[in-house]
């Protein structure tokens, strides 16, 4: 439970609470995980920083991309006609259309979360993000970036406030597999594929997995071998995966199934991003 | 801190810390709808509300964020008294059954119709896809959006909202609301907690962090200083007593194996202290202040475990029987340690606690070695189950207050003598100093037929005077409360070529987990309402049940009848593969009908002599030839992707109405001053419609509507004794004894008529509405009766009473259909199609008994497949939220979900009917096994059927 809740004007003014009360203040968002039953800040010691009304529930197209503000929440997500589909797909992993309406995407990917619902994708699709700050002269410093930057470094940004997510207009391969045997039980396993196909070859592939009980990982090796045309088939991909990634067993499965489970989609994904072209 | 916000359209101020979840500060000031039952886990959704008009939960809100906001409540639905469309429309519809968020639902349908005049499935889906609903399996809230959706332009818009039955009545049968649908769906005080009132204690459980250990140590002195403190309860200073948590008939068929307090603990989660304060946050506080000390034993989870012939011993106490105790006590009680405590049997159940041996029973006819011999094919197959919550929405919750020298206990519970008893034995005081109020039951599903909280609020407010409320977390409910046996059924079938049965075994090992409750009937009942499924002459079973130290178990709906009907029907599947036949036809060879004598019932009396049962009604012709035609049965289905096949399969499944010979109930129904009629019955309704039932009988037997007769069930001080709702009882017996109240009341009212009208009672008959009337034309109202016998002259208050018990049997029985798709690549299963067909004699509550079908197969759709309490090494759940054990949500419905009411007329039940709910948590495991194989050629021994162990059948990991 938060001891308080400072609502600002501005982000500035956010960003000064922030800069004045450091690591004892919370940036509240949708308020879904802060606020449930395991959140780890429930002691009543930290003081709630509103993210409400500074203008970050704004979705933007341009020509080169979509902006989503942090406080869009995962069903706005889903309603907004620009925003693309493998977004939507994955904001619907949230099984829950109640929870949707209160959960932001900047407070699912400042959450970090192993099953998170968004960041396989977000990397997947190159997204980036902006987080924001405050100097001693109080002047706000932007910084610009990549998603999978962040979710590598988390430690060192956890606790920097995200403005915005962009997502570069592309023409891009995006999916993400979602295993889980309810709707809303605790996935089994997140795999997102994503990549650029010039002249019947894939490039630029990123392939994120999540709910693996060892946190959100990029695959680099797999991604490598992607590019270079080393995984003819599912062995092979099964053989990588084995390599890369020890899941952990846990409620969800062992962690055979779960390395099984990546590789053939891994495979499938794959295959559907050449499409009918030759690898 | 104060905010200021509108709720429900009115400027409010409210004040709270910034962080107190909103809920919290809604319920406390009276918006009482706004429920939880999660403890803010965010999942079930029954703390839903509008924050400027969009559904949100209300735990997830502090206090702080809605400053300044629009609210909305269910609340606001209601109209003076008047209830909203929507709120009418479930009602109609009979998704208003154990209703504990039914008030949330009614908002987010409210809230869709704003947004989308005609939403399709698939919008209503994503609309109420934050809503657990553990009792109505979903599927008519779609009946009831249309219903709403309707009525917004055309109020008298009507649709056949489910079949009627019998033509020659005019109430039982019909479509009709449910008594206690209005107060439920408008979210007015109804549950315990609605009941509490200011300035009551708190009690909070320090549990066991070890599956099995002595306490050697246990130091409370802190606790009880700690300011607000008013009590601290451990195995020190509780009452002496041995009693067991079994709400069953008296002498329980359950060993008496704990106290409120022991000295050793036997799974994590187990009671160590109670401590009892002015606030939930003192408890908590005086909880982590207690200091205890363990000497730590090895545990013992799985059957196997515990019959290992090291295996350290769970019950090591001395043991008593209060009858038949063998000769040798004395010697076998020489390994007993006094730290255990006592193990008290009322009659030998074939026992050997030392061994861990809970309870055996073992039976047969014919011969079964002949039966073996004659086969032409022997297959023998062991099917296991695992441990399944039932979830109720409403988590367990007992709220005990002194009046007088009374203990009054405010309860939600299927069984208020059984608990009134049970509390009495344990706090040494006599019933009637117990006052036992059953409120309305916010899910129950057999857990609720236990005592597992009552006792200890109840001396917590005997021993300090004060009010206590004890309601459990959801954690306690996964590791403090009652849960479906794991068991380990072999199944051994011998039958000819053509497929005729010769010989049948069931072979039924059952964990019972650290105490005995329900330890011989439950496993029994995985043979009692399966074998007679089959009819061949050479039958044979044996039961045993162990202790171990996984979390307790007991009761849930269908008790041991899903695992049995799992394994029977599963295996007539195998055999059905072995000999190249159609099940469907085996199962026709070979099932019980109409006339058939069910033997192997002689064996299977739930610690008494058996006896043998006719079959009086029997809806499987109708069951299994609507449903085969329903589903295509011969027809293969092929799909367009390689990786899929479709498959599909068949269980018939059979039920009790009761315990004949062992249940008993009771009710009384009074004429009022203007004619109307006050009815008492001592059935539990748990949200089933039982009252309803009542109601109906009540009126349909005194040619009145069910306006005219009101109903108080469940309360032990002011309706008559019943055993309570289990073993699908409700209908059966409750039911009975409300038909035959008012019978008995008729023929008063027909004397005092004669008496009246100067006739002779032979010559009068009731009509509807509501008068006596003579042959010669003479008639009187039930008004002027009332004046003529409460007036000062007549003959009193005319009063009818019964009390009803049987030996007959009614049985219902059913067929289920399904049809799966299954991913050989990934293991997923998608059920495409559950045709569930039920025969439970005529259904007196047509939608009612749809919605209990649907629920029961729906909690069985979700124990075969998804729902799993996992424990690591040391015996502590794992999944101890909603969303970890799994429970399935409106988007894990079967695309394609009926159930069908197969009527027919049963001669022993009221009005012809059978019960109906808890046979539908039989059928989908087998049904759902048996298409799997169909599907891809391998057999799912173990439930539930993840993907992960479809993918090792098929070799792929
Ligand atoms: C039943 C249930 C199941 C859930 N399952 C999942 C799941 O499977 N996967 C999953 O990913 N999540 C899950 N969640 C968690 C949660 O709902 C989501 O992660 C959600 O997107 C969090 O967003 P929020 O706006 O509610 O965040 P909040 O609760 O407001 O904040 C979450 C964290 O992010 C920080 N934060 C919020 N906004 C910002 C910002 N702009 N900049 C910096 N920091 C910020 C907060 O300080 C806090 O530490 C579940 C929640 C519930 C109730
Ligand atoms: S948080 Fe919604 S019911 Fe508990």
């Amino acid at each position: 439970m938060i001891s308080d809740l400072i609502i600002s004007k501005s982000l500035t003014e956010l960003l000064q609470h922030r800069a004045e009360l450091g690591s004892r203040s919370l940036f509240i968002a949708g308020g879904t995980e802060i606020n449930r039953l395991d959140s780890p800040h429930s002691d009543g010691s930290f003081i709630g920083l509103s993210m409400e009304n500074l203008g970050l529930d704004e979705i933007r197209e341009t020509e080169a991309g979509i902006t989503i503000g942090a406080m869009v929440t995962l069903q706005q997500l889903i309603d907004s006609p620009v925003i693309p589909d493998y977004i939507k797909a994955a904001a619907g992993f949230a099984g829950s259309r109640t929870l949707r309406n209160m959960a932001t995407i900047g407070g699912n990917i400042a959450s970090c979360r192993d099953d998170s619902y968004l960041l396989p994708t977000c990397i997947a699709a190159k997204a980036r993000i902006h987080t924001i700050d405050i100097d001693r002269k109080g002047e706000i410093l932007n910084e610009d970036i990549p998603i999978r930057e962040y979710v590598e470094n988390f430690e060192n940004f956890s606790g920097c406030c995200l403005s915005e997510i962009f997502i570069k207009k592309q023409d891009r391969f995006v999916k993400t597999r979602r295993y889980s045997r309810t709707a809303q039980r605790t996935p089994d396993a997140l795999i997102s594929f994503g990549s650029d196909l010039k002249e019947g070859v894939l490039t630029d592939v990123r392939i994120a997995v999540g709910s693996l009980g060892c946190g959100i990982k990029r695959l680099p090796i797999i991604e490598q071998s992607v590019m270079n045309r080393d995984l003819q088939n599912e062995e092979q991909c099964l053989m990588a995966v084995k390599k890369v990634i020890e899941p952990a067993d846990d409620i969800t499965g062992s962690s055979e199934y779960k390395q099984y489970l990546v590789g053939i989609t891994i495979t499938d994904l794959m295959n559907e991003a050449l499409g009918g072209h030759e690898r | 801190m104060k905010i200021a916000c509108k709720i429900n359209g009115v400027f409010k101020e409210l004040f709270g810390d910034a962080g107190i979840s909103l809920q919290k500060v809604l319920k406390k000031e009276g918006y009482i709808s706004v429920r939880d039952s999660d403890d803010a886990e965010g999942f079930a959704g029954s703390d839903t509300i509008l924050v400027n008009g969009i559904p949100v939960y209300a735990n997830l809100i502090t206090l702080a964020q809605v400053d300044g906001k629009e609210i909305v409540t269910p609340e606001s639905l209601l109209r003076g008294r008047r209830l909203s469309v929507v709120q009418q429309a479930m009602i109609d519809a009979g998704v208003v059954q154990s209703a504990y968020n039914a008030p949330a639902a009614a908002l987010l349908i409210t809230e869709l119709l704003e947004r989308i005049k005609d939403p399709t499935e698939v919008e209503i889906k994503d609309a109420l896809s934050g809503l657990f609903n553990r009792a109505t399996g979903y599927k008519q809230f779609f009946t009831a959006v249309k219903l709403a959706k309707e009525r917004m332009n055309d109020p008298g818009y009507t649709t056949e909202i489910a079949p009627e039955f019998r033509d020659d009545l005019r109430i039982v049968g019909k479509v009709k609301p449910k008594v206690d649908g209005a107060k439920l769906v408008s979210g007015q005080r109804a549950f315990v907690e609605d009941m509490v009132e200011q300035g009551s204690c708190h009690l909070k459980m320090l549990r066991s962090p070890h599956a099995h250990a002595y306490i050697t140590q246990i130091d409370t002195q802190d606790a009880e200083e700690l300011p607000g403190v008013v009590s601290v309860i451990t195995y020190k200073n509780c009452p002496d007593v041995y009693y067991g948590s079994a709400g069953q008939g008296f002498p329980e068929p359950s060993p008496y194996d704990s106290r409120m307090f022991n000295q050793k603990v036997r799974h994590v989660g187990d009671r160590v202290a109670a401590v009892v304060a002015e606030t939930p946050e003192i408890a908590l506080e005086a909880i982590s202040l207690i200091k205890v000390e363990y000497e730590v034993l090895k545990p013992i989870f799985t059957v196997d475990q515990a019959m290992a012939h090291d295996a350290p011993v769970v019950q090591n106490g001395v043991v008593e029987y209060v009858v038949g105790a063998p000769d040798n006590l004395n010697e076998y009680n020489q390994s007993s340690d006094s730290r255990d405590g006592k193990v008290i049997y009322q009659f030998p159940l074939h026992a050997d606690s030392h061994k861990n041996i809970a309870a055996g029973a073992h039976g047969a006819i014919g011969d079964i070695d002949s039966g073996f011999s004659e086969a032409d094919t022997i297959i023998e197959r062991t099917y296991e189950t695992s441990q399944i919550q039932c979830t109720p929405l409403e988590t367990h919750i007992s709220y005990a207050k002194m009046d007088n020298d009374r203990v009054v206990i405010h309860a939600s519970t299927q069984v208020p003598w059984h608990l009134r008893r049970i509390v009495a034995a344990a706090l040494g005081i006599s019933e009637n100093k117990i006052h036992v109020i059953k409120e309305r039951v916010g899910g129950g599903y057999g857990s609720k037929q236990d005592i597992l909280l009552e006792d200890v609020t109840a001396y917590a407010t005997f021993t300090t005077g004060r009010p206590v409320l004890y309601h459990y977390s959801r954690e306690e409910e996964f590791i403090g409360n009652s849960t479906r046996h794991p068991m380990k059924i072999t199944v051994k079938l011998g039958s000819k070529r053509d497929g005729k049965l010769t010989a049948v075994y069931m072979d039924v090992r059952a964990n019972t987990g650290p105490f005995g409750n329900h330890c011989l009937t439950v496993p029994m009942n995985a043979c009692s309402k399966s074998l007679p499924l089959v009819l061949c002459d050479n039958m044979k079973f044996d039961v045993t049940t162990y202790y171990s130290n996984i979390p307790p178990t007991g009761a849930y709906q269908g008790y041991g009848a899903p695992k049995g009907s799992y394994a029977l029907m599963t295996a007539l599947g195998e055999l059905s593969a072995e000999l190249g036949l159609d099940l469907l036809d085996i199962l026709e060879m070979n099932r019980v009908r109409e006339g058939s004598l069910l033997e192997i019932l002689r064996c299977l009396g739930e610690g008494r002599e058996g006896t043998p049962a006719l079959v009086k009604s029997c809806g499987l012709d109708g069951a299994l030839s609507i449903g085969s035609e329903m589903i295509d049965w011969k027809k293969d289905e092929l799909s367009d992707d390689p990786n899929i096949s479709v498959g599909k399969g068949v269980a018939i499944i059979q039920q009790g109405s009761g315990l004949p010979g062992l249940d008993h109930s009771c009710a009384d129904i009074k004429m009022l001053a203007d004619g109307t009629f006050m009815l008492h019955s001592g059935g539990a309704d748990l949200g089933t419609g039982l009252d309803t039932v009542s109601v109906k009988f009540a009126a349909e037997v005194l040619c009145v509507d069910m306006e005219q007769v009101s109903i108080l069930s469940g309360d032990t001080d002011n309706t008559p004794f019943d055993t309570g709702a289990y073993a699908s009882s409700g209908t059966f017996f409750s039911g009975s004894a409300s038909k035959l109240a008012a019978e008995d009341l008729k023929a008063k009212i027909l004397e005092a008529a004669a008496v009246s009208l100067e006739e002779k009672v032979e010559y009068l008959s009731l009509q509807t509405p509501g008068k006596v009337v003579s042959q010669s034309g003479k008639e009187i109202t039930y008004w002027q009766l009332a004046q003529d016998t409460q007036a000062g002259l007549g003959m009193g208050q005319l009063m009818g009473y019964a009390s009803f018990t049987t030996e007959d049997a009614a049985f219902p029985y059913g067929a289920h259909f399904c049809q799966v798709s299954v991913n050989k690549r990934t293991g997923e299963i998608k059920l495409d199609k559950y045709y569930a067909l039920q025969d439970c004699g005529t259904p007196i509550n047509p939608e009612l008994a749809l919605g209990q079908i649907y629920g029961g197969s729906f909690k069985s759709i979700g124990h075969t497949l998804y729902e799993d309490m996992i424990l690591d090494d040391n015996g502590t759940c794992l999944t101890t939220d909603l969303k970890d054990y799994g429970v399935p949500m409106i988007s894990e419905l079967p695309e394609d979900f009926q159930a069908i009411l197969i009527p027919t007329d049963d001669p022993y039940g009221p009005f012809g009917s059978k019960s109906v709910s808890e046979i539908s948590c039989n059928g989908a495991a087998p049904a759902i096994a048996n298409a799997i194989y169909d599907a891809v050629g391998v057999w799912m021994r173990t439930w539930p059927f993840t993907p992960e162990k479809v993918l090792k059948a098929l070799g792929k990991i």
